[in-house]
């Protein structure tokens, strides 16, 4: 989807200490061999701070980079997350409302697994182009993995699972990065890919059943072997390859026109031997160094990168950026974003 | 590189680096890569990543069917098809 006269104002990340991986080797519970293979630095460990509350410090720090946009200023405020954010039958967005923005602002959690800021930056951007009056939408992504049911050091292999919050501000008029396209689409045939064949009813955590996505991915694959095949995984590949083309097109660009571009933070091998090669690039051309060193973010890992490449230097005005996202469903989501400015201030 | 080279590099990358190890031993061109489940998501793009780097062929999205993945023999035969349209 074309999205003009969108912009990102700032970006706010609150991201906890790391914990090096060497302290999981030692504590044994990672494996020092894969650490090597894999590449991996360590997890932003957010200890007994809430999700939403890392979603709010990193709201905060969007303000403070905003140049004087207010939280009386938004028209909408969108809270993705991927894992579980505190009591049932209560939602993280009121937190916010409660503690930022007060309650005149359409508030709704998005709950769309690992693509989750994707799909708010394109709902943000429909939803402010759709009436002249409004300007301003505050999005935000956190995730606290440190619960029981999940052990983050292992839940995938190759990569480990870090926490943050981050926020996005976007606005109509103008900001430190302009969004020409975004786009989503979900290969639903895969829709079992994350179930593990457990019942739905009652679901898992009503019952304390743990997740472990090594396992399940495992599962349906072998379910996929008892129907035939892997024919439905291609689907992917060029599902993923139609909605790169189709993003950058949208955007006016080529490949060769963009900087960086961020991925999931995943596992090194499958990245620099998969997509970073047929893309034609290197792992320089991307942040998978920074992902490794932070983990897995759950629904924030393109976004606190491109944070990260703008205070370091990495991207200057005119850049283009592409982020690509993987998420449950399978979900496949990729936007391009021009830079126009650095961000006002680092703080 | 020749066609035949194309189709013997192309055997061999398969077999070393995505044929599971107990397999590789029955593994050869005509071994079906979809069937034995070889190719998934990651291994389809590992494959391709060669294609590209190795044998200098862009794959493009539309050519991703299972037919042109069938076996190493019909990942050949697309390899061949495609490099004339490859900008050199």
């Amino acid at each position: 989807m074309r999205t003009p006269g969108t912009y990102v104002r700032s970006i706010g990340v609150h991201l906890p200490p790391v914990t090096a991986i060497g302290t999981a080797i030692t504590s044994g519970r990672y494996p020092a061999d894969e650490a090597e293979r894999f590449g991996l630095g360590g997890a932003a460990v957010a200890g007994e701070v809430p999700a939403p509350e890392l979603a709010l410090r990193a709201a905060r720090h969007a303000f403070e980079r905003s140049g004087g946009l207010l939280p009386a200023d938004l028209d909408l405020l969108l809270y993705a997350d991927v894992w579980h954010q505190g009591p049932a039958g209560w939602q993280p967005q009121y937190y916010l409302q409660q503690h930022l923005t007060g309650g005149d602002v359409l508030a709704i959690e998005l709950r769309h697994g690992c693509c989750g800021l994707f799909s708010a930056l394109e709902v943000a951007a429909s939803y402010l182009r759709a009436d002249a009056a409004r300007h301003a939408a505050l999005l935000v992504g956190a995730d606290n993995h440190g619960t029981p049911l999940v052990d983050r050091w292992r839940m995938f292999a190759g990569t480990v699972m870090g926490d943050a919050g981050c926020a996005l501000l976007v606005t109509t008029d103008g900001g430190i990065a302009e969004v020409l396209s975004v786009s989503l689409t979900t290969l639903c045939e895969a829709e079992p890919v994350n179930d593990g064949g457990v019942p739905m009813f009652p679901p898992d955590a009503t019952v304390g059943r743990p997740l472990d996505f090594v396992a399940r991915n495992r599962d349906f694959r072998e379910r996929l072997m008892a129907q035939g095949g892997t024919s439905l995984l291609l689907g992917v590949q060029r599902t993923l390859m139609e909605l790169i083309d189709q993003t950058l097109a949208e955007a006016g660009i080529a490949l060769p026109d963009v900087a960086r571009v961020a991925f999931p933070h995943g596992r090194r091998d499958d990245l620099e031997n998969g997509a970073v090669a047929w893309l034609g690039l290197t792992l320089a051309d991307t942040t998978w160094e920074y992902g490794a060193s932070i983990g897995h973010l759950g629904v924030s890992d393109q976004f606190v990168a491109l944070d990260h490449l703008l205070a370091t230097g990495a991207l200057a005005a005119g850049d283009h950026v592409l982020l690509i996202g993987l998420g449950a469903g399978i979900t496949l989501a990729a936007a391009v974003l021009r830079i126009l400015d650095l961000p006002r201030e680092d703080t | 590189m020749t066609a035949t080279d194309d189709a013997a590099a192309l055997t061999a990358f398969i077999r070393e680096r995505l044929v599971p190890r107990e397999l590789q031993d029955r593994f050869d061109e005509t071994s079906p890569l979809l069937e034995w489940g070889v190719l998934d998501s990651i291994s389809t793009a590992v494959l391709l990543g060669f294609i590209r780097r190795e044998l200098g062929v862009i794959v493009p999205a539309a050519q991703i069917e299972p037919a042109n993945f069938a076996d190493a023999r019909s990942v050949a035969a697309m390899v061949r098809r495609l490099a004339p349209l490859t900008p050199g």
